[in-house]
């Protein structure tokens, strides 16, 4: 089946569609407020443990449907955001096998609301809570041109 | 390096290549015979008449093994796979390509029923030579679809933080550190790896010389670890030393820097040039490149000199930023690349079914890692030196190939680039992901006629599009970015005075790439599995 024919433009799982409605709500929209507020301030994650790092990459995965998704140890400890892409995939030069991608990433970012951290799938809006993971508040200040904070 | 997991249909996937291989070789002499006549086969009962072709979606999820349960991929939904034979998804390539292949009427007919699957795979592609006589389609390949689907951090893959350079795969061999990550895994700091680095031995394995596939294997296993948490020693020499010392590393979850040098050099007549090395066109850089651009923007930069040699390409869209970020009000609305399809597909991509647009010059953000929008900043070069190599690849060149297109004059310092201006919508059948080329990028100019690379002006032998400049070795005795490191030097040196066109003298060595034995053939079928998705030495 063709089914990746319009991965390339958009991965049917929704990568497509959901990257239009990125460039849309963080484009169009002075959005950066919208969608952070009603979920709490930007964080970091505190003390990462094996636990934290299941947790994360759980919710990840089922926020794209179940998919394996690989994570560094230190994600979102020196930012809020996390961009999750396809894996990288190499021929035996090492290079990537598709140099010309035309797919959209998936974007994440991590919440602090009351005592819980929150992680909010941007392109869905969808939520959830971090049980095992402690983080505080980020100042986005500290970060380098990245999506903006509410 | 692709990050994995073992699993039971890798390994599988790695089996059926490996014997679908064999059977190539052995069984067919390699796939040159042209069947005639008619058969009747598959499970969708159509028959085999040489140049009539039925619609792919005819044999599409008729499958010889169906998968059974959902799709993890595909929200869940059951497989569409039903019951089928080997010859309907041979059927299934057979159209596939004859719709889709961007070089469809170069491929020699043949009757599916003859055929494994992989090894029919083999026979959908042109056998044509480039004008230096290598393979004209270098790129067609499979991955199982559960490996090709799985996600990651931008970014994120297993490693040491190291990136090794193989500058020779059969032996002698000769293994080099090109760079070290700036997120070098604690474990590693110890080991006080440095760029230049040649590697020696790796878990007792002579990587120099050993030809026994137990050693290849090693060797294999420890320059490309499957997963976090491995270790393997490695004997290594430092650059101007003749005593080898052993270091342990292990393996971890690193996150690259795709912008890892930004800095300020002062010119061969005391100007001030910008150096930036991009080694990785994902998704972080894009916030990265801005930052460097600001910064060499508030610098006052009056040059620019690119460094390309590691960066094997990545998100198209990136590509395009950056040519604006370089060329500025000279890109304006002007076409960055267009996919051009087979001539069947003249006017709309046959894939998504839109009217072909080209890509434009970017001239605000797209909303990688920095909110969509937003004005670029731009160094509005008219000219620009580029640092290239043989990873040098696909998006990487298509920056080259894109500020050519509008005037923007580049300049060319180091070696031959890959020679990749094709690319994919990869097509998955019956859990088979399928890389078949479909189209190819031109610039403004309508040129993408780059399938033997791009090389600099004084190369020997001569190959590739010819683009100003100068053939020079990589210098790793020298860290990346300072001026005196061989290419650096000598693209300060050029941009001084393009007109004298001054260079070193050409190291040799740059020829396209022979076509391949049949051993080798069969090698790179071993080298396309997963498990060991790259650094893989031959005998």
């Amino acid at each position: 089946m063709n089914r990746h024919a319009s991965l390339g433009h958009s991965p049917k799982r929704g990568f497509a569609w959901a990257g239009t409605l990125l460039v849309l709500a963080l484009g169009s929209l002075p959005a950066c407020v919208a969608w952070a507020e009603p979920w709490g301030a930007p964080a970091v994650i505190t003390h990462p443990t094996a636990a934290s790092r299941a947790d994360l990459e759980r919710a990840v995965s089922l926020e794209l449907h179940g998919v394996y998704v690989r994570l560094a140890d230190d994600a979102l400890t020196r930012e809020d955001l996390l961009i999750i892409g396809r894996a990288s995939a190499r021929d035996a030069r090492g290079l990537p096998l598709n140099g010309r991608e035309i797919e959209r990433p998936q974007h994440f970012r991590l919440l602090r609301r009351r005592s819980q951290c929150v992680l909010l799938h941007v392109e869905s809006g969808k939520a959830r809570v971090l049980r095992h993971t402690t983080c505080r508040m980020f100042s986005s200040a500290h970060a380098r041109g990245h999506l903006p904070h509410g | 390096m692709l990050q994995i997991t073992r699993s039971g249909g890798a390994r599988r996937a790695r089996w059926v290549l490996a014997l679908a291989a064999l059977a190539a070789l052995y069984g067919c002499g390699g796939g040159s015979s042209t069947p005639v006549g008619s058969s009747t086969s598959g499970g969708s009962g159509s028959s085999y008449t040489p140049g009539v072709f039925q619609p792919s979606s005819k044999f599409a999820a008729l499958c010889q093994s169906p998968r059974s349960g959902t799709d993890p991929y595909d929200n869940n939904r059951p497989y569409p796979d039903m019951q089928g034979t080997t010859t309907d998804e041979n059927n299934w390539l057979r159209s596939w390509t004859h719709e889709l292949y961007l070089w469809y009427d170069e491929v020699k007919d043949a009757d599916p029923s003859l055929s494994t699957t992989p090894q029919y795979f083999q026979l959908m592609k042109t056998m044509e030579t480039t004008a230096s006589g290598a393979p004209k389609d270098r790129f067609h390949f499979t991955y199982a679809t559960s490996v090709w689907e799985q996600l990651s951090g931008a970014g994120v893959e297993v490693g040491y933080g190291a990136q090794f350079e193989i500058l020779q795969a059969t032996p002698p061999r000769s293994v080099r550190i090109a760079y070290l990550e700036t997120n070098l895994p604690a474990a590693n700091t110890s080991a006080n790896l440095v760029r230049g680095d040649t590697i020696l031995t790796v878990d007792g394995a002579d990587l120099v010389n050993a030809t026994d596939q137990a050693s290849i294997n090693t060797l294999n296993a420890g320059l490309s670890p499957a997963n976090a948490g491995e270790t393997h020693t490695f004997t290594v020499e430092d650059p101007g030393s003749s005593t080898p010392r052993t270091v342990t590393l292990t393996a971890a979850s690193v996150t690259s820097t795709p912008v890892l040098v930004e800095k300020t050099v002062t010119g061969v007549n005391g100007s001030t040039v910008g150096y930036i090395l991009y080694n990785s066109q994902v998704a972080t850089a894009e916030s990265e490149l801005i930052s460097a651009i600001n910064d060499l923007k508030s610098r006052g930069v009056t040059d620019l000199v690119l460094d390309l040699r590691y960066d094997g390409g990545g998100l198209l869209d990136l590509a395009s930023e950056l040519g604006y970020m370089i060329g500025g009000t000279q890109t304006a609305g002007q076409t960055f690349e267009l996919e051009t399809f087979n001539n069947q597909h003249p006017t709309t991509n046959p894939v998504t079914g839109q009217p072909i647009e080209p890509t434009l010059f970017h001239n605000t953000t797209q909303g990688f890692s920095v909110a969509a929008g937003q004005t670029l900043p731009t160094l509005n070069l008219m000219r620009v030196a580029v640092i290239t190599g043989q990873d040098t690849c696909s998006a990487s060149e298509s920056i080259i190939n894109g500020l050519q297109g509008v005037g923007v004059t580049v300049y060319q310092i180091g070696s031959r680039t890959c020679g990749k201006p094709y690319g994919f919508y990869p097509a998955d059948n019956c859990g088979t992901t399928y890389f078949s080329i479909q189209f190819q990028g031109v610039n403004a100019k309508g040129f993408g006629d780059y399938g033997d690379g791009f090389s600099p002006a004084n190369t020997t032998p001569a190959a590739g599009a010819v683009v100003p400049g100068c053939s020079v070795a990589d210098d790793f005795d020298h860290a990346l970015g300072d001026p005196g490191e061989g290419r650096l030097a000598s693209a300060l040196a050029y941009l001084a005075n393009p007109q004298a066109a001054t260079c070193p003298s050409p190291p040799t060595g740059n020829a396209a790439p022979a076509t391949l034995t049949q051993r080798q053939l069969l090698e790179r079928i071993f080298v396309r599995s997963p498990l060991r998705q790259m650094r893989i030495l031959r005998r």
